[in-house]
């Protein structure tokens, strides 16, 4: 009789003990998780996002470093303990170091009154590093009167065949990129983007066939779509030097805003 | 008897130190092969970017000043100065009213024309200030990295606006599309820069007999109006509270 109560009791003990292992290793995980959350989270307390969760994170070595984390090579990777040690193999989304860069994209200027000014750009770079890099780029344009000057050349007896417009300008840049981060579409996608400047010089053929130095600024972002495809916009201001309608020379300026898609080439080289 | 409690004894202690021994194992030993080459974003149950937004904007207000840089406007000066109120009705949109005050001069374009022409574009209506409706949606919210330790939030909003112009002669009604961009400096502080369409009714300047210095000064409502479409540059300072 004693046997047969025994045995049920035996049995549920065998059940439960596992299970409440089971339990606690769970609970013990999650305090591991909470902490490791909570480590990764205090160097900016500040800071919101939870994002990462979704997503890569990014940092470089010197962060693992500066965190006192010991660094590990990719072969140490593979024996890791049981979640005390978290490896997150950290990177830019969209790696650009040693990559070709093409971009092809609608293009306007948007401070000419006189004429509606549309195009296309192509632009081709290559980035030395993840924040150097160097872009050839030409911009050619169509071009159209505005009311304004079709009025001014009716209503006022003006010619106004010599003001000046843009048919085409080329340039060489120098682009930095300095910034970059993350952005929530209504709180439902993560996107990935760069913020970059530049600097050129180049020229600029105007409506009378001269070709005129230019020298402009720009700037602009790259939202990451994949690895090697990305929707880029860029404003870009030329300045360049032509005879104004006083007929005295003066210096132009024109914004050019473009927008379009890059493409980057190679594969990226992760590892 | 005896022996048998020995027996199912031994067998617990057995089985509850089996049970345990994978547990106890604190090393995982992984093939490098096996490791992932590639960051991948994982799927989740329920997907929630934002757990905690720095920049809380639902159901506060927010003042800004801003400066605007007509960009085709061919005749008058190009610059104005606004001043605009929002209300935030949730993390994803705002309403606002702008006030704008434009410049009372001529554009660099004008000045060559009367230089070379003898055309006086002070003749025409110009346009003195204007008061708005604006619709913001906050498209995307998220934050850039500026040095290793620095991080600065981001809004990109599309924009709606609709109002009245008060020119010299009579108010006209105008409506924008566009985009903007606010960095914010710190919670409540930031740069914010729209980019707009301006299409509105507005009297043409190129009045026939009317513009040069020798013609008859015009009364300022003979001037026709057709619809003007202008590309608009805002940069303004904003805080939220």
């Amino acid at each position: 009789m004693k046997k047969i109560l025994l045995m049920p009791f035996i049995l549920i003990l065998l059940m439960l003990v596992p299970q409440a292992r089971s339990q606690e290793s769970d609970v013990e995980e999650l305090n591991l998780i909470q902490l490791e959350l909570d480590k990764k989270s205090s160097p900016d307390t500040e800071d919101d996002e939870s994002s990462e969760a979704a997503a890569p994170v990014k940092s470089s070595s010197h962060d693992t470093k500066s965190q006192g984390v010991s660094e590990m090579t990719y072969e140490e990777l593979s024996r890791l303990s049981d979640f005390k040690q978290v490896s997150v193999i950290q990177r830019r989304y969209l790696p650009r170091t040693q990559r070709f860069q093409a971009f092809i994209g609608p293009s306007m200027t948007l401070n000419d009154p006189w004429f509606n000014v549309m195009g296309a750009s192509l632009k081709l770079g290559y980035n030395l590093t993840e924040t150097w890099g160097i872009e050839g780029n030409y911009s050619f344009m169509s071009t159209d009167k505005t009311n304004a000057l079709k009025e001014l050349s009716r209503e006022n007896n003006i010619t106004t065949e010599n003001f000046v417009y843009v048919k085409n300008y080329y340039s060489l840049n120098l682009n930095w990129t300095p910034l970059y981060g993350k952005m929530t579409w209504l709180n439902k996608k993560i996107v990935y983007y760069d913020i970059y400047f530049n600097l050129g010089f180049g020229a600029t053929e105007i409506q009378n066939g001269n070709k005129q130095d230019t020298f402009s600024i720009g700037t602009g972002q790259i939202f990451s779509i994949s690895k090697a495809y990305a929707f880029r916009w860029d404003i870009s201001w030329n300045f360049f030097d032509a005879k104004q309608v006083d007929t005295s020379q003066g210096t132009y300026n024109n914004v050019i805003i473009s927008a379009g898609f890059s493409f980057f080439f190679p594969e990226a080289n992760y590892r | 008897m005896m022996k048998f409690n020995y027996l199912l004894l031994a067998v617990v202690i057995s089985v509850l130190g089996l049970s345990t021994q994978g547990i106890a194992a604190s090393d995982l030993e992984l093939p490098i092969e096996e490791l992932a080459k590639e960051s991948v974003l994982p799927v989740f149950d329920r997907l929630e970017i934002v757990r905690a937004r720095k920049v809380k904007t639902a159901g506060k207000w927010e003042v800004s000043g801003n400066f605007s840089w007509l960009m085709s406007e061919p005749i008058f000066d190009t610059s104005r100065v606004g001043m605009s109120v929002y209300k935030h009705t949730d993390e994803e949109t705002s309403w606002g009213g702008q006030f704008f005050y434009y410049s009372s001069g001529l554009s660099e374009y004008s000045k060559q024309l009367k230089k070379q022409y003898r055309l006086d574009y002070n003749r025409a209506p110009k346009p003195q200030y204007g008061a708005f409706v604006d619709y913001n949606m906050k498209l995307f919210y998220g934050k850039m990295s500026l040095s290793k330790n620095t991080t600065m939030n981001t809004h990109l909003l599309g924009l709606l606006s609709a109002g009245m112009t008060q020119y010299e002669n009579q108010m006209y009604p105008g409506v924008t599309a566009g985009v903007g961009y606010k960095f914010y400096f710190s919670s409540n502080i930031s740069l914010r820069t729209d980019l707009r369409l301006f299409i509105h009714q507005a009297p043409i300047p190129f009045k026939q007999g009317a513009i040069l210095e020798t013609d008859p000064v015009p009364d300022k409502s003979s001037f026709k109006e057709r619809i003007h479409y202008t590309n608009l540059l805002d940069i303004g300072l904003n805080w939220l509270f």
